[in-house]
């Protein structure tokens, strides 16, 4: 950075001095030995030319000098003028930073008491910002007066952009329906937030048609020890189940035993039962989820059916 | 300020032209936007208010207050309007589906809508949050389908560093979820 402090008379003197030497009072020491020589051998006449070149020499470095000099002043108050406008600048970006601070403090307050909402109810006061900051960041000249300014501007627009981790749960919820269940398991190792709403209930409700059409699964127990898959009639509304029982069972290792009940619903006042063969449920849930491929079902335990003939 | 937003109404819809009211819609920076009645219904919530506003009766639409939206933005509004009128015209009003029906989830997005929202990011998330407060539920999936399509072609770590998401997890929360998750992650193909 250019030291404004520094006057340019002394620059150009130190300078003067290494490179341009013979042009002032050294030259004159030239000048003053080379007419001593020349007046050894030869008489008056060269030493009224000599005066006479002194004369005009020191009127061209006259004339040279004012203009130097009167340039140097205009320098010189070009400089002061500079920096007074440079502090006045400074004092305001000290200022704007200090505004900026609260209202990203009142945002922030904003943001926790509307529960999550992330303040973007307030997108449409804050572009206002938004916009003015974006202007000084591709204003070149804005970010060079004061370059730590850059700083809280870049951390100020990337805060303000409407981030998708601040999104209402309710919409991230509908956001991760969109995905598979591997790409949702690897969600959950972006942060807390998505990790909560992705094991949660309420993001995994789906419907799950893992059996064939006319059997639904439902695992809402999922979270004991004990995971059931209830296969219900085709007419029946299904019921929405939670994660479908061998995603759960896989994905959290909780449950010990699968226990498969066969077909039992209340119909029109009427109890009517129907025995699923446990065996073509394992094969069903082995074609239709072959990730779970390492998984020795066959190993699960499974109890007696229970009696529905009373 | 007053404004239209855009054709309201299609060509082949003569009849409909001719007799729908108009309703007038207030966006959080006060634009006023002027769209056909049964466009705007197909929000749920202007359907809502302006069944609270209008009563029994048939109310004289002229008179009545702007129906306020403060939480959505004129710019977010105006392309909002632009797709229910679009989908109005094209598809009819939405049907009704029981809260907890997410077949939806498997459209297709539509050539118009995958043009529709080719926007910028901020863009795109204001969209879906004004769907969400608008409950326009296919409006809303078109928005999360887009996400969740760049979603998946990200990794955690860009997923975080793109949407500037701070990773709040002690290294042994993070060990514990990504051994829960082994036995997929080799299936992941997508990333």
């Amino acid at each position: 950075m250019y030291d404004a402090c520094k006057r340019p008379e002394a620059w150009k003197m130190d300078r003067g001095e290494k490179r341009t030497a013979p042009t002032s009072s050294t030259s004159k020491e030239s000048t003053s030995t080379s007419s001593t020589s020349k007046e050894s051998t030869s008489t008056s006449s060269p030493a009224v030319s000599s005066e006479e070149s002194d004369a005009k020499r020191k009127k061209v470095t006259d004339s040279h000098s004012r203009e130097l000099d009167g340039k140097v002043d205009r320098y010189v108050a070009l400089r002061d003028g500079m920096k007074q406008l440079r502090e006045f600048l400074n004092a305001k970006e000290t200022e704007s930073e200090i505004v900026l601070e609260e209202i990203q403090q009142v945002r922030k307050l904003a943001a926790a008491e509307s529960a999550g909402d992330g303040g973007t109810g307030l997108m449409v006061t804050l572009r206002r910002v938004y916009d003015q900051l974006l202007d000084d960041v591709q204003q070149q000249s804005a970010l060079l007066l004061n370059q730590k300014n850059t700083l809280p501007v870049k951390a100020f627009l990337i805060s303000l952009r409407c981030a998708i981790g601040e999104m209402p749960g309710e919409v991230l919820v509908m956001l991760f329906h969109s995905l598979d269940f591997l790409q949702r398991n690897r969600m959950r190792r972006v942060c807390k937030r998505w990790n909560h709403l992705l094991v949660s209930a309420e993001v995994n409700r789906e419907q799950t048609n893992l059996l064939p059409t006319h059997v639904w699964v439902d695992t809402e127990t999922f979270l004991g020890n004990q995971t059931m898959i209830c296969p219900f009639p085709p007419r029946r509304k299904p019921r929405i189940a939670a994660w479908n029982a061998v995603q759960t069972l896989t994905l959290n290792g909780h449950c010990k035993e699968l226990q498969l009940l066969p077909q039992s619903v209340t119909s029109r006042g009427r109890r009517a039962s129907k025995i699923i063969h446990h065996g073509s449920i394992i094969r069903c849930m082995a074609q239709r989820l072959p990730q779970l491929s390492h998984i020795k079902l066959i190993n699960i335990v499974m109890p007696a059916f229970p009696d529905f003939k009373g | 300020m007053a404004a239209t937003a855009g054709p309201s109404t299609g060509s082949g819809d003569v009849k409909a032209a001719a007799v729908a009211p108009k309703v007038r819609l207030q966006s959080g920076d006060k634009e006023i936007f002027i769209v056909d009645l049964p466009v705007a219904k197909m929000s749920k919530v202007i359907k809502g208010m302006i069944e609270d506003l209008a009563g029994e009766e048939d109310p004289n639409w002229d008179t009545l207050e702007p129906i306020p939206l403060s939480n959505v933005s004129g710019p977010i509004l105006r392309k909002v309007i632009t797709w229910m009128e679009h989908h109005y015209k094209n598809d009819g009003p939405e049907p009704e589906r029981p809260e907890d029906d997410l077949s939806h989830f498997t459209d297709e997005i539509s050539d118009w809508d995958e043009e529709y929202i080719k926007v910028d990011q901020g863009t795109l998330f204001e969209l879906i949050l004004a769907s969400n407060y608008l409950n326009i539920k296919k409006l809303r999936t078109v928005g999360c389908k887009t996400v969740a399509n760049v979603l998946r072609k990200l990794s955690v770590e860009e997923i975080r560093e793109k949407y500037n998401i701070e990773n709040d997890f002690t290294p042994e929360e993070e060990e514990a979820i990504r051994k829960e998750n082994e036995w997929c992650e080799d299936q992941d193909a997508s990333k």
